[in-house]
């Protein structure tokens, strides 16, 4: 008998801890949070000789149903440069999640720019070169600038074609040199991390 | 005149009792179902304080018993406990049997007889096992059993698959209760530490009603060892060392028996490896470290049996750091780099990225013994798991946790067995779950939402014996399920997948381009089992069995969405997915052939077909700042699945034994007509061993030869970048396995009696040929080998 009523207070006691504890609040909502890792966007800042600057607004998100990596997403203006001139680009990387507190990506890439490298490659048929002209506060301690300051010559019009962009993050075997018969401006090893990596739409071509 | 009557009475009794106190009880007890002596049960005279144990030949002797009805009690691991009632007027022999209860009609067990047969019943395979996998983890040893493989994600995490089927469609029972660790991630292992158990076993299939319907892989059972009745301390210390990884474990069990009541266990190991490293190189960050501690109480009549138990678990693991990658393209060039991209020298440290797990579970449990009518068996229990994913982040965030889930899960069961009848055993049960989800913020888009999860299950079941050589079992299931989920969708994503037509109140507000949803989903899961045995002599036993297992849609199959650094997938969920139905049918044979010193056989043949089969396969791609990425989508289609097993143990000598087991299954996605993704490919393992019991020592010797996967479907990529000013397309081949390979491992051991205990040292050598090569079943098989070789030192104590 006393066996019984052990058994029998034991399954009332679970049955209250069970129904106790069922009884949270089911009004919380979860919290939206900022995705701060992402930079969601990348501004580029194009001042020509005049300078008279153009903001354009790259962001790389789209879906397709085939695995074609090559049909990216044509959600942004393509950049149009004149031949023969030069122009100075500046990139910044925000987050634009919340539209009314748009996050500087760039600040933290900077803290930690040792850690951090662009490269940019080019379709052979653009006549194009790009320099690197980070400051200090953009060049790493082995002496590799990053590449968010830039000047960009044209030669020729050679109509349209893509800049790729590509920001690596604890890259291996930076060096900012020009190379694959001056298409590719700066390099790193295999196992770098691509942290961005986007299609910038150039033309070449005489203002109308 | 009454107390002269009672002392007269006494005075009578005592005279009596002084005349006919000399009988002597002698006893065999041997297992039901080959007849061999069990040493070691305990035998207990109810009512009495007599209690002994079994010797080498099963035998025990009782002196000085007085005339009289007794109950006697017999008991052994992995037995059910028997009682019988007996007359003693006499000198008296009994034979007594005693069967295995993990030998029910219902569940094909694979750790089961062939097995232990063998070798000294108390002495049985799963003991063997887990030390053998002592400083590894519960799925390396599982993969030992013929059937099961495991889904790893390096070496550290590893998950048991078993007849092709892992996660969520393996239940995996920790002490009784189901263990609820967001087990259905891929990269996320059971939180349990293998030391903390004395039986484990496996069975396969979803026939097991008692436990769920929706395993319909199968269930894993993991029990903690039975305490000795009596007055007495035993226990044991374990310290295993390894040249791969330099690390090891200790690990220490006390217990502790006051009477035949009371018993006390406590368990406790302590695991740390550094990188581990293959034949060419070290791996960069696959440290590992393992605290776990377990404790258990409890009182035992034979009325009643009441058992708290408490295990605590907590881990911390390294992932390849060369496993975080940040796209398509880097994922390329892993796998066309012959070894892991970063390679650093050997340390104990670990870093990002990492996983940090601590599992705590409590449970209690009582068994009430009702006269008449059978047993009454409850369960309560809590669990609560913390999973903290640390990945590499920037701006000093690394320190912070990419994924946070905390899983609180409440569980009563109840089931009451009816023996009464001799020949139907009858089973009628009860169980319920609770569970919430919560998920901070962290920074990082959540893979898995805030949630609520109830579960209600019924079923019932019976076996009953037609005659000696028919047994008939059968049952029902039902389980309903109900989430109530809370998450934030992009609006695209949600607009894009048309939820607005199937959850039109879903949407509570619309932030920031985001939707916060709540999602009410339900489902009703049907499970039954029919099963056959005819046992035609006592050498032979054939097994039929139909299970019908529904199971619900996982958190993860519902509402995944988001990036997986490790495998470069965007996975996505699909809140419509339905519930999954397996049918599946398996034919099971135990042979015992008396050829050389006795051949034992076992095959097992089944064919599942899963109607609504959730499978997570690539789809498409998506375009993120960070370049393409494939999309993994949980997609429901058709799939038939059959396969043999084939399990052999061939007593060559007394002292030679050669073990062989062997799998193979075939896996078809029906819908669309191709070989279902990630399914283990055929393999074969055999083992010689040399045992010489009156010299103390044995030698193992074990070849595990696993063949190429044929059976996959190109899921490959394309993908396409500029370099020298060219367009420049190559192929992301994610789909096609690595080849098969065949691994060696040698094990001695020899143990020394000191007093009444015994100490135990073994040597061993895993991989002894140093071969490189990789795992299909190894979600890290891009980036880097499986170990090299490994020398292992182990030194068991048993007191």
């Amino acid at each position: 008998m006393k066996n019984v009523k052990i058994a029998l207070s034991s399954l009332l006691l679970g049955s209250l801890l069970l129904t106790t504890s069922c009884s949270s609040d089911d009004d919380s909502n979860p919290e939206q949070g900022i995705h701060h890792d992402e930079a969601t966007l990348v501004e580029i800042t194009v001042t020509d000789s005049n300078g008279v600057a153009k903001i354009y607004n790259i962001n790389a998100e789209g879906e397709h149903d085939n695995k074609t990596s090559q049909e990216k997403e044509d959600g942004h203006d393509e950049i149009v440069l004149s031949p023969n001139s030069e122009y100075s680009v500046k990139v910044r990387l925000l987050n634009d999640e919340d539209p009314n507190d748009i996050e500087d990506v760039t600040t933290e890439v900077l803290e930690e720019k040792d850690e951090h490298f662009i490269v940019y490659s080019k379709e052979e048929s653009l006549n194009l070169t790009i320099d690197r002209t980070d400051g200090a506060e953009s060049t790493r301690a082995d002496g590799n600038k990053i590449g968010f300051s830039t000047d960009w010559s044209t030669g020729a019009a050679s109509g349209e074609g893509h800049v790729e962009f590509k920001l690596y993050h604890q890259p291996e075997g930076v060096n900012s040199a020009v190379t694959g018969n001056g298409n590719d401006f700066g390099s790193v090893a295999a196992g770098s991390e691509t942290d961005i990596d986007i299609d910038i739409e150039i033309a070449i071509e005489e203002a109308l | 005149m009454k107390y002269i009557s009672l002392i007269l009475f006494v005075l009578l009794s005592s005279f009596i009792y002084g005349q006919n106190c000399n009988n002597i009880f002698i006893g065999k007890i041997t297992d039901f179902h080959n007849k061999k002596p069990l040493e070691n049960a305990t035998i207990k005279l109810i009512d009495t304080n007599k209690i002994t144990i079994s010797d080498k030949n099963g035998k025990f002797t009782f002196i000085d018993l007085c005339n009289g009805s007794y109950k006697v009690e017999v008991s052994h691991l992995g037995c059910e406990t028997k009682t019988i009632s007996l007359n003693i007027n006499e000198n008296i022999f009994k034979p007594i049997s005693l069967e295995h209860h993990l030998e029910k009609l219902n569940e094909i067990n694979l750790s089961g007889k062939t097995k232990v047969k063998d070798v000294n019943i108390h002495q049985s395979l799963s003991k063997e096992s887990i030390i053998a996998y002592t400083d590894k983890s519960l799925g390396d040893a599982l993969n030992t059993i013929s059937g099961v493989s495991s889904l790893n994600t390096g070496n550290t995490i590893v998950k048991p698959i078993i007849h092709g089927l892992h996660s969520s469609r393996v239940i995996i029972l920790n002490n009784g209760t189901r263990q609820e660790d967001q087990e259905w991630g891929v990269e996320h292992g059971p939180s349990m530490d293998i030391n903390s158990f004395g039986n484990i076993k496996v069975i396969k299939g979803a026939s097991a009603l008692r436990y769920g319907s929706d395993g319909i892989g199968g269930v894993v059972v993991a029990d903690f060892p039975k305490m000795h009745k009596k007055d007495t301390v035993s226990g044991n210390a374990l310290l295993s060392l390894n040249s791969n990884g330099k690390g090891g474990l200790t690990s220490a069990r006390v217990n502790k028996g006051f009477n035949q009541h009371w018993q006390v266990q406590f368990q406790g190991s302590l695991k740390k490896f550094g990188d581990f490293e293959t034949p060419d190189y070290v791996l960069s960050n696959t440290g590992t470290q393992t605290e776990a501690f377990s404790t258990q109480a409890t009182y035992q009549s034979f009325k009643f049996k009441s058992k708290l138990s408490y295990s605590y678990f907590q881990n911390e693991i390294g992932i390849l750091r060369s496993a975080h990658i940040g796209s398509l393209r880097d994922l390329a060039g892993a796998i066309n780099s012959q070894q892991p991209l970063k390679i650093e020298p050997f340390t104990y440290d670990i870093t990002e990225p990492r996983q940090e797990i601590t599992h705590h579970l409590a449970n209690w449990e009582n068994i009430l013994r009702i006269s008449n009518l059978g047993t009454l068996h409850t369960l309560y229990s809590f669990q609560f798991n913390q999973r903290f994913e640390y990945d590499i982040r920037r701006g000093g965030r690394s320190d912070e946790p990419a994924m946070n889930l905390k899983l609180t899960t409440y569980n009563f069961d109840t089931y009451l067995e009816v023996n009464k009848w001799d020949k139907i055993h009858w089973e009628i049960g009860l169980n319920g779950q609770y569970q919430v989800n919560t998920v901070p913020v962290t920074g990082v888009k959540r893979l898995i939402p805030d949630y609520e999860y109830w579960k209600a299950g019924v079923y019932s079941s019976f076996r009953y014996e037609i005659n000696e050589k028919w047994m008939l079992e059968g049952g029902f299931r039902y389980d309903y399920s109900n989430i109530f989920a809370k998450k934030w969708y992009e609006t695209d994503d949600w607009d894009d997948a048309g939820y607005s037509d199937d959850f039109p109140n879903a949407i509570i507000e619309e932030s920031r381009g985001d939707y916060l949803t709540h999602i009410k989903l339900d489902y009703h899961a049907f499970g039954g089992l029919l099963g056959l045995k005819y046992s035609p002599t006592d050498n032979h036993e054939i097994n039929f069995n139909f299970s019908l297992a529904n199971r619900a849609p996982n958190p993860s199959e519902l509402f995944s969405d988001g990036l997986h650094h490790s495998a470069a997938a965007i996975e996505i969920g699909d809140l419509r997915l339905d519930v999954e139905s397996s049918k599946k049918l398996s034919i099971n044979h135990k042979a015992n052939i008396d050829v050389l010193s006795g051949l034992e056989l076992e095959t097992t043949a089944y064919w599942n077909r899963i109607d609504n089969f959730i499978n997570q396969i690539p789809t498409g791609a998506d375009f993120t700042i960070r370049g393409a990425f494939p999309v993994w989508s949980y997609l429901a289609i058709n799939a038939n699945l059959w396969g043999v097993d084939f399990d052999l143990n061939q007593k060559l000598t007394d002292k030679l034994t050669w073990k062989s087991s062997f799998s193979y299954l075939h896996a078809q996605d029906a819908t669309n007509n191709i070989p279902l993704i990630n399914m283990p490919s055929t393999n074969w393992n055999n083992g010689l061993k040399w045992n010489d019991t009156t010299k103390n020592y044995f030698i193992n010797l074990n070849t595990n030869w696993v063949f190429t996967q044929k059976r996959y479907s190109d899921f490959n990529f394309p993908i396409s970048y500029l370099e020298g000013g060219q367009i420049i397309t190559e192929t992301a081949d994610i789909s096609t396995p690595p080849n098969g390979y065949l691994l060696i491992n040698l094990l001695a051991g020899k143990q020394f009696k000191i007093q009444q205990n015994q100490m135990e040292i073994q040597f061993g050598i895993e991989n002894v040929f140093d071969t490189s090569y990789r795992n299909y079943l190894n979600r890290l098989r891009y980036f880097a080998d499986e170990l090299g070789r490994n020398f292992q030192l182990k030194v068991i104590y048993t007191f």
